[in-house]
């Protein structure tokens, strides 16, 4: 009987699925790790410069909000418009920061989608996140 | 972030929702009650109410899982309180159901539904002179029967002739014991078919404001089922699995495609006393398989051919599904990035079944190739509602079906408590696909269940509601 197939299949997965769950879990903790921001002047010149405001004010919101049921709509603005900022800067971006751009503003768009949704989860903020300080490292490092 | 490529996460998705629901399926098979599209997705069909199949739904049953129920719904919208002329199916009409067991895009058993209505007292402005206690009491003024057809190559047999459809529900004078009528419409038609006509409360859930320009622009406007309140009209049968399956084995060839049709007089003449004339000959003006296609996939100008449309000719729809248009809407709103086309994923779910041969989705699941007996050389993709009949009925069922570990719920089927919304977006943004990641999977419109319990047993929708919609 080909079910059987599926149910060997799922059988993996199953386990496959647990592992990932411990996983997530481990990384599940609440808040976000410390960190010392670098000032904006820190940033390198260009894109890097031009998006240094953004990028440290979603450090903060995103402390702000990583625990929260719900935003105001003040956060909900914030977070659109700093995105909004971040994209336009990916057209002047070099090769080396295209991509770290690109993932920001889709982690951000997905905070923003999921908080208004009513479904939101923190892990959706700490991603969003590790995608800024992922960015940040390059322009900062 | 996650960039979310064409391949397929499956293997490890509808696994780790496969084995909880099947080992609970296995271990109790007891009834199961729980605690919810097409509304006028198109434009003729908007102007049709009573040909308008909302919704489709088929999944093993419960209570009796040797049988599988289907339950088709229309005429959306009733108001409770919608008199005098309350809510009936049409005459000259064929409500149908379709079953297609060797995956050719052709039906190969069609149950159709044909009504007839009686006035018995022509001088009274009423729906029921008086109380009403029993389907057969004379107070109820106007009566519909059905005959209820089952077609094949090989003829049509007819099962239920002088079927009393449930009326509706004109308020608790009228009808002090709703659920008792709605019961006694139910009728054993032999062979182990039960089928049932009657108004019942609208089980699909949704937030409809969805179409407020993507949920008030920004998916903001959640949260609150539009359909709550609201009736519909119901056709339910509940069928053994030996009788839907190719050859009449189930055990061989488990997997069976669903859709549903209407068909209406092909012409109408008026005469100057309102008199209708209609022609014998049918036209299919409304069709619905999978939830949500010609909703918010097939685009407006292609809906009512659509409707008119027959499964084996979807190769002209193809394109939609490919390049579904949800996702370019929720990238220009959030910056998210529409999943990389063509969609194969969503091709396998919606128009082949899942299956190791069918696509990128690489889990043997409920495409008719499975069946061991259907010649895979005819096998034609279409879009229908796909059940494999042989996986068993959970004993709780999680909302999002295969999506959320069960694999006795959509798209395998669909089941009255399946959050079709949530589902068929987390699969627009790819939940199907590698690297979906966690985002992806909390999509929803958070409206997550039906207001109204189901009944535990057939025909399971819940008895239509009474309390006018605008009463808080």
């Amino acid at each position: 009987m080909r079910n059987l197939t599926v149910y060997r299949v799922a059988a993996l997965a199953l386990v496959a699925g647990m592992l990932g769950a411990c996983t997530a879990a481990n990384a599940d903790e609440q808040g976000l790790p410390a960190e010392d921001l670098p000032a904006a002047s820190a940033f390198k010149a260009g894109t890097c410069q031009s998006t240094a405001q953004d990028a440290l004010g979603l450090a903060g919101l995103a402390r702000k909000i990583i625990d929260a049921k719900s935003v105001s709509a003040a956060d909900r603005d914030e977070l659109r418009d700093r995105q909004a900022r971040i994209a336009q800067s990916r057209a002047d971006a070099d090769e080396q920061l295209a991509k770290p751009l690109q993932d920001l503003v889709t982690s951000i768009g997905w905070v923003r989608i999921r908080f208004n949704g009513q479904n939101y989860d923190p892990k959706i903020v700490r991603q969003m996140d590790q995608s800024r300080r992922a960015y940040q490292q390059l322009c900062v490092g | 972030m996650n960039q979310r490529s064409g391949r397929p996460r499956w293997r490890i998705l509808v696994g780790a929702v496969a084995i909880a629901t099947a080992a609970a399926g296995i271990a109790t098979l007891a009834p199961n009650v729980s605690t919810a599209s097409s509304h006028r997705e198109a434009p003729l069909i908007a102007g049709e109410p009573r040909l308008d199949n909302t919704d489709l739904y088929a999944f093993v049953s419960p209570d009796r899982p040797d049988t599988v129920t289907f339950i088709a719904n229309y005429i959306p919208f009733q108001e409770p309180n919608g008199g005098p002329n309350f809510y009936s199916f049409a005459q000259n009409t064929a409500y149908d159901i379709n079953i297609d067991s060797d995956g050719d895009a052709q039906p190969d058993i069609i149950y159709r539904w044909s009504f007839k209505d009686t006035i018995r007292d022509q001088n009274t402005f009423l729906y029921n002179t008086g109380v009403v206690n029993n389907l057969t009491e004379e107070t109820l003024n106007f009566v519909q029967t059905y005959t209820l057809d089952r077609i094949t190559r090989d003829g049509r047999l007819t099962l239920v002739e002088n079927g009393t459809v449930a009326p509706s529900r004109v308020g608790n004078a009228s009808m002090p014991d709703y659920q008792k009528l709605s019961d006694q419409a139910v009728v054993d038609a032999g062979s182990g078919i039960r089928a049932f006509a009657g108004q019942s409360d609208d089980p699909f859930f949704a937030d409809l404001r969805v179409f407020d320009l993507l949920y008030g622009a920004d998916l903001s406007e959640v949260g609150q089922n539009t359909l709550r309140g609201f009736n519909v009209n119901t056709l339910a049968l509940q069928v053994p699995k030996q009788a839907l399956a190719l050859q009449g084995d189930q055990h061989r060839n488990p997997v069976i495609g669903i859709w549903s049709s209407t068909a209406r007089s092909k012409t109408e003449v008026i005469e100057r006393n309102n008199v209708r004339n209609k022609s014998d000959d049918l036209v299919q003006v409304s069709r619905l398989g999978m939830p949500l296609v010609n909703e918010v996939v097939i685009p407006v100008g292609k809906k009512d051919e659509f409707n008119a449309s027959r499964p084996k000719d979807d190769g002209k729809f193809l394109q939609f599904v490919q390049d579904p248009e949800v996702p370019k809407l929720v990238e220009k709103i959030y910056m998210i990035p529409a999943p990389d086309g063509p969609r194969d994923d969503l091709v396998e779910v919606f128009l082949t079944g899942v299956c190791k041969a069918c696509g990128p989705v690489a889990v043997d699941l409920n495409s008719q190739q499975l069946n061991q007996d259907a010649d895979r050389g005819r096998f034609r993709p279409s879009e229908q509602l796909r059940l494999n009949m042989s996986i068993p009925p959970t004993a709780q069922p999680n909302r999002l079906g295969v999506v959320g570990g069960d694999l006795a719920g959509f798209p395998n089927g669909r089941r009255l408590t399946d959050d079709v919304i949530d589902v068929t977006l987390q699969a627009a943004e790819g939940v199907l696909l590698e690297g979906a990641g966690d985002a992806v999977k909390g999509l929803g419109d958070a409206v997550d269940a039906n207001e109204q319990k189901f009944r535990g047993h057939f025909p399971y929708v819940a008895v239509s509601n009474v309390k006018a919609v605008n009463e808080s």
